[in-house]
């Protein structure tokens, strides 16, 4: 294949107009010491129905919940996606296009990052979003180092340990290079202790970072937990399932700075785990310390309305080593997916989709904890669509048997994290899992 | 595409037409898509959840029906340039052609409802293209690892940084803390140094666009821990001492890092492993054909010799016999910079691009882009002044410096909007005054160039004849050149 529509006609008026006889003469800007006349093994190219083909030969080797009804969540979730959003998204004007740097060119992209950052912000309780960030993962790092340039001299972060773990991962790795200490709160019963929080006591504490609900499904109490960390003179950065906010109170009428999380659920596919997207809010006092693009509304010389990039002198391509951070990409497509799902759905559909969720992870919970051995690892605490099961057995033992007997993908072996917790299992019911395939993981974990 | 002629009044606007977001398009009462019932018992979030957490108003999103939704999202479209409507000669960011096919085959059902927590077994398909496209990404670098858990190019610096930052800590290199790096550069790469915790020293660049040897000499010294080039740089030059650039730097100790956004100039002409780059980051969203999307996503691999390779980030695919597995900690390895594995619907596509071209193929993407670019460089050089007037790869920089009346780049960017073509990259690289940054891609055909070389010689003789007129540019959008100011001294930035 080649996308290259110069002919060989075309070659020799171009050559001749810039005066050479071969483009390998034009190549000769590269030293001869540096050239590369070898085979790059990529092979000869392949025709549309050929590398078609191969692909879906690839495909085909995955397991992929289109075809297996799945209960797995910890950090990605499936939801119901209405078909418009997938033809309005295909529309090439949208997804051709390059970042919105020319607003006169890019009103389109602009008035959606416009949506998107008032979406967040209704969700959220905030006052600013930005137009996304890579995901829900480095949105927490993301809100960290925010809180870090906020708050004077501050060198230290409080963590809880139910963050997603690549979240812990990752402000691990990026706050190592930093030299920032990096606290981390155990769990009590599921949940973060606000006390705990409290008793880390000291100074120079930037943030504490909890996720609500938390990796084990726990909902967490982010007014207290916010409460302890303006007690330590910290930000409260919270991380939510922006689908968890259609029944849950917004983190910013809770005491939250900051609230992020992985927005992916809302319209996108998992993509076993990219591209999704991550988003980031706050309170307009910080805007300043944001990273990321934002848009903001002005109008023209004619005094016609119009959205434009704004806050730019936060950004890399101004400010380079001074930057608040030094994204350049963010994830445009998959936020103009939220954008158009959350607007189809609307005031009352989202509450209605959330009462579903809630309702059949309810379901599914009572029906699982009626099975002899099993029961609600944490029978105290609210959860909002997934939850963590004590199991009789291995929890890899039973997803093995579910998908081998029953060609179910069953949930999240907590194993998998930590050897201690093999005999917990997190499931996740959403609206995409009707009560016939709830019923069918009941009778089949009943039959193991 | 034969208009050479752009309009120069502005269609009225008047206040009725101004767009609304969905948000103002809402009415109470009206309803678009349903989810659906519940069909176990609806339960009442009062009687399940704490009452801290209970929501006590709904929130504000809009009610409005499908097919408003589809007609206000469709209008919302038509205000964008994009690859399907439009030239995009922007440099730096590689516009091309967006293949169809790619998008076909990552809709697949085995692709996109995969789900990141499933296990190996599961998912041996989506492992095995990871590990394909590392493999062709490691050969066409000439390095021997490759990481695509990055996200995004600035992602792959500030990853690949860390991976310097820990092998020099670990092979006593721990007092190195200075990066040198051109004044050329993108912004990303100042940026993800102080994320990192080096620091940065610039390095001149000489009069023709090269980095200068005495000032590179000057600034050598047992704290340089590495240097960051753009190579092609971003004037669209490939560096003629780089092989003798990187042997200084690696005199120092120091590690050579590659910022890959050029390297469609140079696919199977050049591997930057072969001149002395140490470890590099590729744009999959620029060379490898993913979408921009308006902005994103993208991805941001990246590739490194053998000594950084146990350095790399977890999670990691590696070949076990003939099944896959991802490895979740290595002793080295600097651990993890963001969520799950990385960007696979990106991997499909660059991988699908990759294969469907084979190797003739990516030589002739580098082939065609530099002809392409040259090309505009000699039609364009009549009319404008090229900064380095010389042989170019992938793109070249012109300067509205000089121009009559006052007219800058940016009216130059604003009026070629008129003539239906996206504006050249402006003001940057920094280096150049009133800089156009001109990328054609190997993808436009010839006549699409002559009809933007026309409408820039037309320009230019606006120039002369109506700078006015060109001071105001655009005449032909949906809004002319808004108020920035405005909008940092009043923020909007929600509805």
């Amino acid at each position: 294949m080649t996308y290259v529509q110069n002919t060989d006609e075309d070659r020799a008026e171009m050559l001749a107009a810039i005066g050479v006889a071969s483009v390998d003469e034009l190549m000769e800007v590269i030293p001869p010491d540096c050239r590369f006349t070898g085979d790059l093994g990529v092979g000869r190219g392949l025709t549309e129905p050929e590398i078609t083909r191969h692909m879906r030969e690839l495909a085909d080797k995955n397991i992929a919940p289109d075809s297996h009804p799945s209960f797995l969540g910890a950090g990605a979730y499936r939801h119901f996606c209405p078909s418009l959003v997938d033809n309005l998204v295909a529309r090439t004007e949208f997804w051709t296009a390059y970042t919105p740097y020319q607003p006169e060119a890019s009103q389109g992209t602009l008035t959606t990052i416009y949506e998107f950052q008032t979406l967040i912000c209704r969700l959220t309780g905030m006052e600013v979003a930005n137009a996304s960030v890579y995901d829900g993962a480095t949105a927490v790092i993301e809100g960290v180092m925010l809180s870090l340039r906020s708050v004077r001299k501050s060198n230290r972060v409080i963590a809880s340990r139910g963050l997603h773990p690549d979240t812990i991962a990752v402000l691990k790795t990026y706050l190592r290079h930093i030299d920032v200490e990096l606290v981390l709160i155990d769990l009590v019963d599921g949940a973060t202790p606000a006390e705990a929080v409290a008793a880390v006591g000291g100074e120079g504490v930037a943030a504490v970072a909890v996720q609500s609900p938390n990796f084990h499904g726990v909902i967490e109490d982010v007014g207290a937990l916010s409460e302890a960390a303006h007690g330590l003179g910290a930000k409260s950065i919270v991380s939510v399932d922006p689908i968890s906010l259609s029944v849950m109170e917004a983190p910013g009428k809770l005491g939250a700075d900051v609230v992020c999380g992985e927005g992916t659920g809302m319209g996108n596919e998992p993509w076993y785990g990219g591209p999704g997207f991550g988003f980031l809010a706050t309170l307009m006092e910080n805007v300043r310390q944001m990273p990321a693009r934002i848009a903001g509304e002005t109008t023209d010389h004619d005094g016609n309305r119009a959205v434009v990039l704004t806050f730019q002198t936060r950004e890399q391509h101004i400010r380079r080593s001074k930057a608040t951070s030094n994204i350049c990409t963010s994830q445009q497509l998959m936020a103009l997916r939220a954008t158009i799902w959350a607007s189809l759905l609307g005031k009352h559909g989202f509450e209605e989709l959330g009462r579903v969720n809630l309702s059949r992870a309810h379901y599914a919970a009572d029906a699982l904890c009626k099975l002899p051995g099993f029961e609600l690892a944490f029978p105290g605490q609210g959860f909002f669509k997934e939850f963590c099961l004590k199991t009789p057995k291995p929890a890899a033992e039973i997803n093995a048997a579910l998908l081998e007997q029953h060609g179910i993908i069953g949930g999240f072996d907590l194993g998998r994290i930590d050897p201690a917790l093999d005999h917990h299992w997190l499931v996740a019911v959403t609206d995409v899992n009707d009560k016939q395939e709830i019923d069918a993981l009941v009778a089949a974990v009943g039959a193991l | 595409m034969t208009t050479t002629e752009a309009p120069t009044t502005c269609s009225t606007v008047s206040a009725a037409d101004l767009p609304l977001t969905i948000f103002e398009k809402s009415k109470t009462g009206r309803r678009g898509v349903r989810p659906p019932p519940a069909e176990v018992p609806d339960v009442d979030p009062a009687s399940v959840l704490p009452k801290h957490a209970l929501r006590a108003d709904l929130a504000e999103l809009p009610e409005v029906g499908e097919l408003d939704a589809m007609r206000h999202y469709t209008a919302l479209s038509t205000l964008n340039f994009a690859i399907s409507n439009a030239f995009y000669p922007l440099g730096s960011c590689t516009m091309k052609y967006n293949p169809l096919v790619n998008e076909r085959v990552a809709a697949l059902p085995g692709f996109g409802p995969l789900h990141p927590m499933q296990s190996d077994d599961q998912a041996q398909g989506a492992l095995e293209l990871f590990w394909r496209l590392e493999k062709i990404l490691a050969s066409i670098a000439g390095l021997d690892a490759v990481s695509l858990h990055p996200t995004a190019g600035a992602h792959g610096e500030l990853t690949a940084l860390m991976c310097m930052r820990k092998y020099l800590d670990e092979n006593g290199g721990a007092h190195k803390k200075v990066i040198l790096i051109p004044d050329s550069a993108h912004g990303t790469n100042p940026a993800s140094c102080t994320m990192t915790g080096f620091t940065t020293r610039e390095l001149k660049s000489n009069a023709r666009g090269r980095v200068d040897m005495d000032s590179l000499e000057a600034v050598l010294g047992d704290d340089v821990a590495g240097l960051m080039i753009t190579n092609p740089s971003t004037l669209g030059l490939f560096e003629p001492n780089i092989k003798l650039i990187c042997e200084k730097i690696h005199g120092v100790g120091g590690l050579v890092y590659m910022d890959g956004a050029n390297m469609n100039a140079i696919l199977g002409r050049t591997r930057p492993g072969d001149f002395g780059v140490d470890v590099m980051h590729y744009n999959l969203h620029k060379t490898f054909s993913q979408p921009h999307g308006g902005g994103g996503p993208g991805a941001g691999p990246i590739a490194v010799t053998s000594k950084l390779a146990p350095y790399l980030p977890v999670p990691k695919v590696e070949k076990d016999g003939d099944r896959f597995r991802i490895v979740r900690s290595a002793e080295h390895s600097i651990g993890t910079t963001r969520g799950f594995l990385g960007n696979f619907g990106v991997v499909v596509r660059s991988y699908t691009y990759i294969r469907s071209l084979g190797d003739e193929g990516l030589k002739r993407v580098a082939d065609n882009a530099v002809l392409n670019a040259n090309y505009l460089r000699a039609k364009l050089g009549k009319s404008y002044r090229v900064w380095v007037d010389e042989s170019c790869m992938h793109e070249f920089v012109a300067t509205a410096k000089g121009l009559p009346n006052g007219i800058k780049a940016t009216d130059i960017a604003k009026r070629l909007i008129d003539y239906g073509i996206h504006p050249p990259t402006i003001y940057f690289p920094l280096i150049v005054p009133e800089a156009l940054m001109v990328e054609p891609t190997e993808t436009e055909s010839k006549e699409t160039l002559d009809n933007f070389v026309r409408a820039m010689e037309a320009i230019r003789a606006e120039c002369d004849d109506d700078p006015e007129m060109l001071k105001h540019a655009p005449h032909t959008r949906s809004i002319g050149r808004p108020d920035e100011v405005a909008a940092v001294k009043n923020p909007r930035v929600i509805v």
